[in-house]
């Protein structure tokens, strides 16, 4: 089934929690929808399950337009955060509890259930109680009871975050495993961008009710659309240095206070930059070199402010004048506070933003 | 002089913490107690100069006088001073003796019609009303307060006015008035005390058994309700007891036809004898009854058992 929005948007009174929401799913397709909490990722879940009403704007499964039809005909299914599991039920109870709404018949209720379960490693709990349930098994009888009805889309609103990190990673591959299995149209609510990543093929990045990027994960790590995604995307989150750009000689400086940055080398795309003055530019916090020696000639001097070890890599916070610039390196390099290094910022990686519009200039020229 | 180890000063605090218990026991069963043994008491018995705890002279006639009416009993209290008395009886309990059944029969079915009537109807008004201002908000923040405003007044403040408007559609003595009285005096309990409950069952639990292919109302009768049976019960025991002991309502809207057991209970009352302890004491032993019964009946529910709503750890 094609999944379609079309211009959604939800208010609660004064608050719009979803914005002129336009997405497109593929049948088949798993998609995330990825955003800090409170920017409208379950309002929109909740609109294409039907739950909420849109306030403008409509939900189209494949050609139908679904607006006024109940949840319980829209055979969506849903994984909430929660688990909304019967507790009291059994676990066969609850996998079969659609199945019985809708008056299967018993035999093949057990057929399907037991189908379900091996699927994701539930046959050998199907007759305990759900009390005595670890959280991932909890999920994945939500996740069993969801698929039971063969909805034509599964929603799932952040499934994973109420588990510790072991179990977290377990449930994901095994939701990976199920939608390389069954195939399904997937919706996948997140605001871990590892996860988001790691089971969608494109994500689609929220903030205050508004679309900001819908792209595969390396057009938004790489390109990101407009400063919030910039700074959203990247563990730890990129770097973003607000400055001018200043023409001297025949290059295009990027200057914030003393600091300066060539980036003659993006051409073109700096002229249409040169009429907007307040400008941004963002660098992942892992494409800064640092070195101990200054190997090229516009390398910068830099004092190390402060180091935080994070097993094998390490974030060193770098001072630059006024500015602190965050690097990501391994933990071999031996790096001492205080001490001075040279940093390179690698001006072929960099997103030129207009502070204004906050759109990437990049793309937007282009 | 042995040193007081942690142990023996932790023993001293089990025995003081035993007797402060077994107080507050004896404190409130005493009463219970003090009433089971005046209804067996002869009346001599009932208000003598010095107490007496269990009597010597035992006997049934107070629950004779109870279930029969004071004119039927035989060898009772009133034979001491006489037929007199049962002429002297005010009011309802010698009447419906009159009609060949127990004196306590119609009493009782009254009670137990409008308290079960009454608690019946306000658990399921309450109930919906609860779910409305739960998960809709109903009414915003002000509304379920605005539901307890009328049990801020002094009772009597509301009853006198609800007297003059039943006495204008004729619902004084009536079942129905009654009903309806008891049904609107309980409602906000009710209301207030499930919504407790529906708050607790995430409404996740309802939404995915909508979307399994539930009815917005099969998904609250077979979800919502079921995990909130204990809360339910529990409240519905609440609201019997309010009922089955109130009297300013029963009394002010009751003439000679709608007697329930409290008012019954006000009129064991002579004018050569005074108060009658010890029917009274032996109608307030069969009045506690019913109210035992019903609470062993819904005793399963009141267990709360699992986890409430979704498993959360």
């Amino acid at each position: 089934m094609i999944l379609r929005l079309e211009n959604l948007t939800k208010q609660f009174g004064d608050l719009v929690a979803v914005k002129d929401l336009n997405l497109t799913i593929e049948e088949g397709e798993i998609i995330s929808l990825l955003g800090p909490s409170g920017c409208g990722k379950t309002t929109t879940l909740n609109m294409i399950a039907g739950f909420e009403r849109a306030t403008a704007g409509k939900v189209y499964f494949d050609d139908r337009c679904v607006n006024d039809v109940h949840p319980k005909e829209r055979n969506v299914g849903m994984v909430f955060q929660e688990y909304a599991i019967f507790t009291t039920m059994t676990v066969f109870q609850n996998i079969s509890f659609g199945l019985r709404v809708r008056k299967v018949p018993k035999a093949e209720i057990r057929a399907e259930v037991r189908r379900i379960a091996e699927n994701l490693n539930l046959e050998k709990i199907l007759d305990r109680n759900v009390a005595n349930l670890n959280l991932s098994e909890l999920q994945r009888v939500a996740l069993a009871r969801t698929i039971s009805v063969k909805p034509s889309v599964l929603l799932l609103d952040e499934p994973l975050s109420n588990l510790d990190a072991a179990l977290r990673e377990r449930t994901r591959v095994e939701l990976k495993r199920f939608h390389n299995k069954w195939g399904i149209t997937m919706i996948y609510v997140t605001h871990d961008q590892l996860e988001a990543i790691s089971l969608a093929k494109r994500i689609a990045v929220m903030d205050s009710g508004m679309l900001q990027q819908f792209g595969t994960a390396d057009e938004i790590y790489r390109h990101p659309a407009n400063l919030f995604v910039a700074k959203f995307i990247g563990n730890p989150p990129s770097n973003v240095v607000r400055g001018e750009v200043v023409k001297k000689d025949r290059s295009y400086m990027f200057k914030s206070g003393e600091y300066e940055l060539d980036i003659s080398m993006h051409g073109d795309l700096i002229k249409k930059a040169l009429k907007g003055n307040k400008l941004a530019i963002s660098f992942h916090t892992e494409d800064v070199k640092i070195t101990r020696s200054r190997n090229q000639k516009n390398s910068t001097p830099v004092e190390v402010f402060v180091v935080e070890l994070l097993g094998y890599d390490q974030i060193i916070d770098l001072k630059v004048d006024d500015l602190i610039i965050r690097a990501l390196v391994p933990s071999s390099m031996e790096v001492k506070v205080d001490e001075r290094l040279f940093m390179d910022i690698p001006v072929d990686k960099i997103n030129l933003f207009d502070l204004e519009t906050e759109k990437n200039i990049f793309l937007t020229a282009g | 002089m042995s040193k007081r180890s942690y142990w023996e000063e932790n023993k001293l605090l089990k025995a003081f913490r035993f007797f402060a218990i077994f107080i507050v026991v004896v404190i409130s069963l005493f009463p219970i107690f003090w009433m089971f043994s005046t209804s067996l008491k002869p009346s001599y018995e009932w208000t003598p100069a010095t107490p007496i705890w269990i009597t010597k002279n035992g006997t049934l006639n107070n629950y004779q006088t109870v279930l029969l009416g004071p004119g039927r009993a035989k060898g009772g209290w009133h034979e001491l001073v006489g037929g007199e008395l049962t002429g002297s009886m005010e009011g309802g309990a010698g009447k419906v003796s009159l009609k060949g059944e127990s004196a306590l029969f119609m009493p009782l079915f009254t009670s137990l019609l409008v308290c079960g009537s009454a608690t019946a109807l306000s658990i399921i008004i309450g109930m919906l009303a609860a779910y409305a201002i739960s998960r809709y908000k109903f009414g915003g923040n002000f509304f379920s307060f605005f539901i307890l405003s009328a049990r801020m007044f002094p009772p009597i403040a509301v009853v006198i006015p609800l007297v003059i408007m039943f006495s204008i559609v004729g619902l004084l003595d009536s079942f129905i008035g009654l009903i309806i009285a008891y049904t609107g005096f309980t409602l906000p309990f009710s209301v207030w005390m499930v919504k407790s409950f529906i708050d607790e069952v995430p409404k996740e639990l309802e939404e995915a058994a909508i979307v399994d292919g539930m009815t917005n109302f099969q998904a609250i009768l077979k979800v919502t309700v079921p995990l909130t049976r204990g809360g339910i019960a529990a409240t519905a025991l609440f609201v019997f007891i309010i009922n089955w002991g109130e009297f300013l309502v029963a009394f002010l809207l009751s003439a000679t036809k709608v007697i329930t057991i409290p008012v019954l209970l006000s009129k064991y009352f002579t004018t050569v004898q005074g108060r009658l302890y010890g029917p009274q004491a032996a109608l307030g032993i069969i009045a506690s009854i019913p109210v035992i019964i019903f609470a062993f009946i819904i005793q399963k529910h009141l267990v709360r058992g699992l986890t409430f709503g979704a498993v959360k750890r």
